[in-house]
């Protein structure tokens, strides 16, 4: 059937594939990763790097954000803001307040 | 061939973008609401690190490998009955939406299956049963385990309500009459879901070096 494809947010096939196979690789990788000797800190460091890309993988092309209104991609940027703000604030209190 | 646009828009792009911006509204709220569990999941790991490391090699990484390839190969599903329901293909939209909810389906199994595997062995939320004695132990790893999948499995189900619903009005409606935003909305959140997924895999069962 005829679409035009400005009108069609979703990824085509071959886009979506090559999403799918980028994000089993990153699994794949997170989970070769946690057999690896490295400090504690660095470890989740690194898995939550990966789990960031991977987000931003589906967000992007899964959820087309990257074709999505300015304002659209501002309330989204927004939520992540907010969430680094609360998540950071609570490691603050935690590991140099005592905070209970 | 786009939706039949509704009152106040002006035209179906307009609509459209309309539903994506009310959706990641929605979701930047259901953002804050996981944040607050992953200050939780923050307070008891840097607070008991020994808790990850004694309690973190019970959890099954093998299973839930599979369950997060199950959950993405579900959000590629999702993703291609978006594009069905854009370009009419309506066969196909009924397909992918099929595909998707059988994976969906398969991960809250998998899930059910891990939480009896954890009860049968005395692991319970909260509530210590083994009679360890005051203080942390493993019933508030596991409390926290419990609540973090919880919480998710609940997403997860819901979502697929949601897609039964999607494919039912599918399955009833002619190809020219189907409208193409309500699947797009229902997958930004199948897709949301997915994404805090990626982040309690690793959080939870990769949280303690694997041997």
């Amino acid at each position: 059937m005829n679409h035009d494809e400005h009108d069609v947010p979703a990824p085509k096939l071959g886009t979506a594939t090559l999403v799918l196979l980028a994000l089993l690789l990153l699994t794949a990788t997170t989970v070769a990763l946690a057999f690896v000797a490295l400090a504690p800190a660095l470890h989740v460091a690194a898995a939550m790097t990966i789990a960031a890309v991977k987000a931003l993988l589906v967000a992007a092309f899964f959820m087309h954000l990257a074709r999505e209104a300015a304002a659209t991609r501002v309330v989204a940027l927004v939520s992540v803001i907010l969430l680094a703000i609360l998540m950071l604030l609570v490691v603050v209190d935690i590991t140099h307040l005592g905070g209970g | 061939m786009p939706d039949d646009v509704r009152e106040p828009f002006a035209d179906s792009q307009h609509q459209r973008d309309a539903v994506a911006l009310g959706m990641w509204a929605f979701l930047g709220q259901e953002v804050l609401f996981f944040g607050v569990l992953f200050v939780f999941y923050t307070s008891l790991r840097v607070r008991h690190p020994e808790l990850f490391a004694a309690y973190g090699p019970r959890l099954d990484w093998r299973l839930a490998t599979i369950m997060t390839a199950t959950l993405l190969v579900s959000s590629f599903t999702m993703a291609l009955a978006v594009r069905f329901a854009f370009t009419r293909a309506r066969r196909a939209l009924l397909v992918a939406l099929a595909a998707t909810m059988a994976l969906g389906a398969a991960f809250l199994a998998m899930k059910l299956w891990e939480y009896a595997h954890h009860f049968a062995r005395g692991e319970t939320p909260f509530v210590d049963l083994a009679g360890n004695g005051p203080g942390p132990g493993p019933h508030s790893f596991f409390g926290l385990y419990f609540v973090l999948t919880g919480f998710h499995a609940l997403h997860v189900l819901g979502g697929l309500v949601v897609l039964a619903s999607l494919w039912l009005v599918a399955w009833r409606t002619p190809a020219a009459r189907l409208r193409a935003t309500p699947t797009m909305a229902v997958g930004l959140y199948w897709h949301f879901v997915d994404i805090v997924w990626l982040f309690l895999f690793p959080a939870l069962y990769l949280a303690a070096r694997l041997t």
